[in-house]
């Protein structure tokens, strides 16, 4: 590993690394201002999840907002449509109330977007950059695929109350069957409507076999397209089969997303680090003609991922006083980072520092000394 | 190896009665002991002991793999785990109670007492009626008798401290019973684990039933 790499840590490698793969796959890198106008976030607030956007007067009277989304601002300004087609990453932050609430958290995502016309080659590549974005990090990872358009589909067939529809998007996000039955049972739905749900909780692992098991409770064209669409990714998964799955239960914010939905972990990391998936209706929402798809890491979970705790904070201290030479002390720190190691020059010694050896300037010479 | 939160007092010994039951070998729980790390005898699993408030805290950070928590807390704490079975323990309801012969005077906003700010926040919207809540950390019941509120919001098991304090319940709100939670992440990784924990649990209940 060269000196730089070594002072990245192993999640910042990872960032650069995936960084140059989407680069290898034409994604080209989209750099946007911090701020954006406060009414535009305040007019697609539906999309963006928690109820306030970090705001500011900005010299001139305007309104700005710090951005709370990098989507939003990106399909805003794209240039995508029908035929033509934008591939675009982003390394940026963004500012959310934090999920304990009372405070705004400024937290850090790298993000892949593709906008225009979405085709089967499209929804491999976006899974397979996906998977291999995860195994940067890690090879110990997971990568699962859902739909929105196979259970908004059975819903829609099932037509429950509204209050009972977004119960069971809720029993199917916490994998709660007990919570459905008792739901299913308040709704009066019908028994074959209860038994296509409880399948329906049951649609998780490997893509061969839950593709197989999903066609017994396909009901319309949604539900087949779906299912048509997660066999188009199976060119991914096949290549990685032992790291990616379907989860049929995996269910997305409705307003944001209709179509294929991804979600990564990462082994030895809690929380769910990648979450993405197709997005059509907000686009056409913003008033764009194109589709998109795409999907974030959310950098500031990695931190679990960080380096292991190093033994010592630099590998020799070396002390000068009055008598020593600024130009013999300066060559004196040379030849110990010629020697490859990192060094602390200093007149006394700060507290809790941890070296591994010592030196003095002794007659215009390096001396290592026993004890600092 | 997988890591279990349980809930220490009022629910840890049906708990880890039900664990036993379903083969899980947990025997210090039962013993008097201020451990609160307990490991089985192969060392595939460990035990924690923990406030039942906390148990979803250390499930949704990972610090557990899985645990066991009364559905109040989960309403409350609103943590994002999966929620995969009733294990039909600790059963009782969360309740609106008054004062006997109480009468709601609808023209001015509702002063409600509670410690599960959340529920009761949410109930009330569905109702669209104007509330204060008063946020309270126990003896609840003192707050009507003292006119500190006009309603309280609060676990009801068996209805003897509500009598006792010439209160009654107004309305129900949810069942409350204890669950099986699992970290969404570790699920992942550790699901033939979790699932075989899970299918035990639910053999035994069905067992019991």
């Amino acid at each position: 590993m060269d000196k730089i790499s070594a002072v990245l840590r192993p999640a910042e490698r990872a960032v650069l690394s995936i960084c140059a793969l989407y680069e290898d796959h034409g994604f080209k890198k989209y750099k946007i201002s911090k701020f954006e106008d406060y009414g535009f976030f305040e007019r697609y607030k539906n999309f963006l999840p928690g109820e306030h956007i970090l705001s500011f007067t900005d010299l001139d009277g305007r309104l700005l907002a710090l951005k709370p989304d990098i989507t939003l601002s990106i399909i805003k300004h794209t240039r995508a449509d029908a035929s033509v087609s934008e591939r675009l990453y982003y390394l940026e932050s963004i500012y959310r109330e934090s999920a304990e609430g009372g405070a705004f958290r400024e937290t850090s995502q790298l993000g892949l977007e593709f906008l225009g016309p979405v085709d089967d080659f499209v929804l491999a590549e976006t899974v397979a950059l996906a998977a291999a974005s995860l195994a940067a990090f890690t090879d110990k990872y997971w990568l699962e695929m859902g739909h929105m358009g196979f259970v908004t589909g059975l819903l829609d067939d099932i037509a429950p109350a509204h209050d009972c529809y977004f119960a069971i998007l809720r029993c199917l996000r916490m994998k709660s069957l007990h919570e459905l039955e008792v739901i299913c049972r308040q709704g009066s739905l019908h028994p074959r409507d209860i038994a296509d749900l409880r399948t329906l909780m049951s649609l998780a692992g490997p893509a061969d076999e839950i593709l197989v098991k999903a066609t017994a409770i396909v009901r319309n064209q949604g539900m087949e397209d779906a299912l048509r669409e997660l066999a188009a990714t199976k060119v991914a998964s096949a290549q990685d089969g032992r790291h990616l799955g379907i989860d049929l239960t995996l269910i997305n914010d409705t307003r944001y997303y209709n179509g294929l939905l991804l979600a990564g972990y990462l082994q030895d990391v809690p929380r769910q680090v990648l979450s993405g998936g197709r997005y059509d209706s907000m686009m056409s929402s913003l008033g764009k003609k194109a589709q998109g798809l795409g999907f974030a890491i959310y950098l500031d979970v990695l931190e679990d991922l960080m380096a292991p705790e190093r033994e010592y904070d630099v590998d020799a201290v070396l002390f000068y006083g009055d008598d020593d030479e600024t130009a013999t002390v300066l060559e004196a720190v040379d030849q110990l980072t010629g020697r490859g190691l990192t060094v602390y020059p200093c007149r006394q010694l700060p507290p809790n520092l941890r070296y591994k050896i010592c030196y003095r300037m002794v007659d215009r010479a390096l001396q290592e000394v026993t004890s600092c | 190896m997988l890591n279990i939160a349980l809930p220490k007092g009022r629910l840890a010994d049906q708990v880890c009665t039900l664990l036993e039951r379903g083969g899980y070998d947990c025997p210090s729980l039962h013993d008097d002991d201020r451990r609160l790390i307990f490991t089985n005898g192969d060392g595939t699993m460990r035990f924690f002991l923990v406030k039942p408030s906390d148990v979803a805290i250390y499930v949704e950070h990972g610090a557990a793999d899985c645990g066991i928590v009364g559905k109040d807390i989960l309403l409350e704490a609103k943590a994002d785990v999966y929620e995969l079975l009733d294990l039909q323990l600790g059963k009782c309801t969360v309740c609106v109670a008054a004062r006997k012969g109480y009468r709601e005077d609808e023209q001015r906003t509702l002063r409600v007492a509670t410690k599960f700010v959340n529920i009761a926040r949410k109930y009330y919207a569905s109702r669209n009626r104007e509330i204060r809540i008063i946020k309270l950390n126990g003896s609840i019941e003192l707050a009507p008798l003292l006119g500190l509120s006009d309603v309280i919001v609060d676990i009801v098991e068996s209805g003897t401290t509500l009598r006792e304090n010439d209160l009654t319940v107004l309305s129900e709100i949810v069942p409350i019973s204890a669950r099986f939670i699992a970290n969404k992440a570790m699920y992942k990784f550790k699901k033939p684990e979790i699932v075989e924990m899970l299918h035990k649990l639910t053999a035994e209940l069905e067992d019991q039933q």
